[in-house]
């Protein structure tokens, strides 16, 4: 069981073994080696010199590990506290360490009070009516104060009293004391926790940068999408109506002369009568046989214009929502890089 | 012009004058006749051309019409001496449908010289029917009785028929349009035996909106 453990324990080591000092290397080279009481001694013996965070993180999660190796679970436990008072978003990778160590781990964690997870949303806002979430996580129930710094900015951001070892965070408006969005720039955001007088943590500062711009405006339309415009005079469909009314007319009068005629008399009027009816047939074929004349279509007329006055209403309200944006500003808010 | 046709031209004048005073929409009418006239039998047969005017006047659904032509008959037969008709008609109008119109008229017809053919004068009844081919086109047919005939000679009338067809071209907005129209008259006149009568009238014209 030990030797697995402390195979676990040296791959997740070696992942962040990189610039370390000498006697750091030495604690690792021994704890690879198994022999967990010469790397808990050399680890000592770098803690005692100067060492940088990174180097300081590296040691006591070692010290952890070698500590869980030999079931010194005190020692083990302050090991991974003073792991998590040094970098509190560390946490053994549950899929590649042992449950013990992991237990160990979270038994520690329990007993210190540190902020976690301190995390700003990107996001984009109009200032004054949009917010970005900041999400953080305390270990045990404390009163919690969010402070922000940056260009000519230091105030209190957020207070809260938070329950422990769950999610927490707030909505943050990105404004300044005297409620004008904040000034462009980069921004430390600084989560404290408070357990009772004494105790207090405050996590590493968040850096933010926030941006602001003028919101854009809405062009106006020219057009409805999906709608266009009708055509106005329509020619309509050739009408055999009037050729078919002369045929008519025509044979009426025709046949009335007819049956009306004295033949006794002679028949010297049919001359006239052929020439009007020739004039009435005449017209009514061309009037049916010519391209018919494009006339208003008033369901045309009507539809457009219903389009032109939405259109137009369209237009003033994007010309009152211009207005608007003209004197808004957005917000972007996300992690500095 | 005869004094018939002259107290024809006064009559008119005379009918017309109110109308037109009170009338909504008013056309003057002016148009060349071809005339054809034949008394008793055929070879009595004359033809021959003219000119005529006319007004017309509308209001609301009544409408009135005066109308004077004047034509030089030639007769194809040396029994039949030539002359000159002059005719004078005045026609009131109800337009009940579009398509179908009662009407009433009367027309005096004067010959000159005198005895040359029958003067007739008569009361027309019949219906008129009109219709719009297009904005810019219609057709009229027209059929009435006689009821009342009157013959310079004397006599009485039996089956007495007038028929008509025309065309007319220009819309109904239009200052000037242009009519064709054809009118066939049939009286059966009796006197010692039958002296039947016809005359027919092609016209050519323009109706103008003052």
């Amino acid at each position: 069981m030990k030797p697995a453990l402390a195979l676990v324990g040296l791959l997740l080591l070696a992942s962040s073994a990189e610039a370390q000092s000498e006697e750091v290397k030495r604690a690792q080279a021994a704890y690879e080696d198994l022999d967990y009481a010469g790397a808990i001694a050399a680890a000592k013996a770098a803690l005692a010199a100067s060492l940088d965070r990174d180097d300081q993180v590296a040691v006591y999660e070692l010290l952890g590990f070698a500590y869980g190796a030999l079931d010194s679970t005190r020692q083990a436990v302050d090991a991974f506290q003073q792991l998590i008072f040094l970098d509190p978003d560390r946490e053994p990778d549950v899929e590649r360490v042992s449950p013990r160590i992991t237990s160990l781990y979270a038994f520690a964690l329990g007993q210190v009070l540190v902020v976690r997870r301190l995390h700003v949303d990107s996001s984009q806002f109009i200032a004054g009516q949009g917010s970005a979430s900041v999400r953080f996580e305390v270990t045990r129930a404390a009163r919690m104060r969010t402070r922000l710094i940056g260009p000519g900015v230091d105030m209190v951001i957020d207070t809260q009293t938070v329950a422990g070892g769950v999610p927490s965070g707030f909505a943050w408006r990105a404004m300044s004391s005297d409620s004008s969005p904040l000034p462009p720039g980069e921004y430390q955001m600084i989560t404290t926790a408070y357990e009772g007088a004494r105790n207090e943590f405050a996590s590493p500062p968040l850096g933010i940068r926030v941006t602001r711009e003028a919101r854009d405006t809405l062009a106006h339309l020219t057009r409805l999408a999906g709608y266009e415009e009708q055509p106005e005079m329509v020619s309509p469909p050739r009408d055999y109506r009037p050729m078919l009314l002369s045929l008519l007319y025509t044979g009426i009068g025709a046949g009335l002369y007819l049956a009306a005629e004295d033949g006794e008399l002679g028949t010297g009027p049919r001359t006239a009568l052929i020439s009007v009816s020739v004039a009435a047939l005449g017209t009514g074929l061309f009037i049916s046989l010519r391209t018919p004349e494009p006339r208003p279509s008033q369901t045309n007329i009507l539809y457009n214009q219903l389009l032109r006055d939405l259109l137009a209403r369209q237009n003033a309200d994007i010309a009152r929502e211009n207005a608007t944006r003209r004197s808004q500003i957005v917000l972007t808010v996300a992690p500095a890089p | 012009m005869s004094r018939g046709a002259s107290a024809a031209v006064l009559l008119l004048a005379g009918f017309l004058w109110p109308s037109v005073c009170l009338s909504q929409a008013i056309r003057l009418n002016g148009f060349g006749v071809a005339a054809t006239s034949a008394e008793i039998e055929e070879v009595r047969q004359t033809r021959g051309l003219g000119i005529g005017i006319g007004a017309t006047a509308e209001w609301d659904r009544w409408g009135l019409e005066a109308r004077y032509y004047h034509a030089g008959l030639q007769a194809d037969f040396s029994v039949q001496p030539d002359y000159d008709v002059d005719q004078v008609d005045l026609t009131g109008t109800w337009f009940w449908r579009s398509y179908l119109a009662p009407q009433l008229g009367v027309a005096r017809r004067f010959v000159s010289p005198e005895l040359a053919a029958q003067e007739v004068g008569f009361v027309r009844l019949g219906v008129l029917s009109e219709v719009r081919l297009a904005r810019i086109a219609g057709l009229w047919v027209k059929g009435a009785y006689l009821p009342f005939s009157r013959f310079s000679g004397g006599g009485s009338a039996g089956l007495s028929l007038e028929v008509g067809l025309g065309v007319e071209v220009g819309a109904a907005t239009d200052r000037i349009q242009g009519f064709a129209g054809f009118e066939y008259q049939r009286i059966d006149r009796e006197a010692a035996a039958d002296v039947p009568l016809q005359f027919s009238l092609g016209q050519l014209g323009i109706r103008f909106r003052p």
